[in-house]
């Protein structure tokens, strides 16, 4: 026996399509809607157990992998056709009176931040350097004809130069997200550990994608040559920028 | 230009650490996000998917990797003691063969 509840996926408007019976989407799940006051959750009646004791295994068949694929494809279905906020992975509410409790609660909510986020979507951008090797700096040099001083100099020519390199990069980078900022509606970057020296996301109207991608490819040819490759992930739902906490007051009377 | 399909890490990324979080007595925790999110971060810096990527420029740098590097020092050093023996045993023999054709000339009645 395994108890079932509602798997939440995302909130949307009550505009949103019905999702059941859509031939381009294919779950192992049903998902439906469950719509309040201009706002709707989207849900899907799932076991209990198929969270139990997940894991992440390097495969990409895995059973988080599958999951969170079809946690995304879901959210994915939806904002196609309509703004989504999306949940986070794994949220589950007890019942369609919970569903309703929480539209209850946060539909006003909802609203301002589906306003937020309609006609926008969610584009991720890393800027990663190579290795500054600091003997590649300067040219060779035949050591056998150097003297202790002029190899000293040499040296720290070449340290000048790595440090001079690393600087460029950083201002290089700086520009780069500021520009893109610029040509967004909103945007935001994590700390970025090891050799990633950008990692940021862009929340970017439809109508300024154009633009948005053109300044990336215009400022990653900028950065080819100093040692930093730009990548572009997207487009995504506006899972970055929705990070709220919607928290529901009230135990769900049920029997 | 980015039609590419997003990767694992960027899709796990984005569903476990963002989004709407709901709290309080409807939801059911069915998943420690919290951990798991930790375990997916130290899995994707892990070594082994930056060597995937290419980045793995310390496995050589003896400063990084001191092991091999004291492994590739032995390998280097046993070649070289193992050609010295070679060449010295090849010389040996070369006298050997000289001494002892020597010892047949002059032996020879």
């Amino acid at each position: 026996m395994s108890p079932t509840a509602l798997c939440a996926y995302a909130i949307t408007t009550d505009h949103a399509p019905d999702l059941s019976g859509t031939p381009a989407v294919s779950f192992e799940v049903e998902p439906r809607l469950i719509a309040y006051l201009g706002v709707a959750l989207v849900v899907a009646e799932v076991d209990v157990d198929r969270f139990a004791g997940l894991g992440i295994e390097p495969a990409e068949d895995g059973r988080l992998a599958r999951l969170a694929r079809e946690h995304d494809a879901v959210v994915r279905a939806v904002f196609r056709c309509a703004p989504v906020l999306p949940l986070r992975f794994g949220t589950v509410i007890t019942d369609s009176d919970a569903a309703l409790l929480l539209l209850r609660a946060h539909h006003e909510e909802a609203r301002v931040w589906l306003d937020r986020v309609q006609g926008r979507r969610e584009w991720g951008v890393r800027g990663r350097g190579s290795r500054i090797d600091d003997t590649t700096v300067p040219g060779e040099v035949d050591l056998a004809n150097v003297s202790g001083t002029q190899y000293l100099a040499l040296r720290r020519q070449q340290l000048t130069g790595v440090e001079d390199a690393r600087r460029g990069r950083i201002a290089a980078i700086r520009t780069l997200h500021g520009e893109l900022s610029r040509r967004a509606a909103e945007s935001t970057s994590r700390d970025h550990p090891g050799d990633l020296l950008l990692d940021a996301a862009y929340l970017v109207d439809t109508t300024a994608e154009a633009d948005f991608h053109a300044e990336v490819r215009r400022l990653s040819d900028e950065l080819g040559p100093r040692g930093v490759s730009v990548e572009v992930t997207g487009p995504w739902p506006p899972y970055s920028f929705t990070q709220i906490e919607f928290a529901v007051a009230g135990v769900v009377a049920n029997g | 230009m980015d039609n590419r399909p997003s990767s694992l890490a960027d899709t796990l990324e984005r569903v476990l650490d963002k989004g709407v979080v709901i709290v309080g007595e409807i939801a059911i925790n069915v998943v420690d996000i919290e951990l798991l999110t930790l375990r997916v971060r130290l899995f994707i810096s892990s070594a082994q998917t930056a060597r995937e990527m290419g980045m793995d420029w310390w496995t050589n740098d003896p400063f990084f990797s001191p092991n091999k590097a004291i492994a590739v020092i032995g390998t280097n050093e046993l070649e070289r003691q193992n050609t010295e023996l070679r060449d010295r045993v090849t010389a040996l023999e070369r006298a050997l063969g000289e001494q002892s054709a020597q010892i047949a000339e002059g032996g020879r009645p």
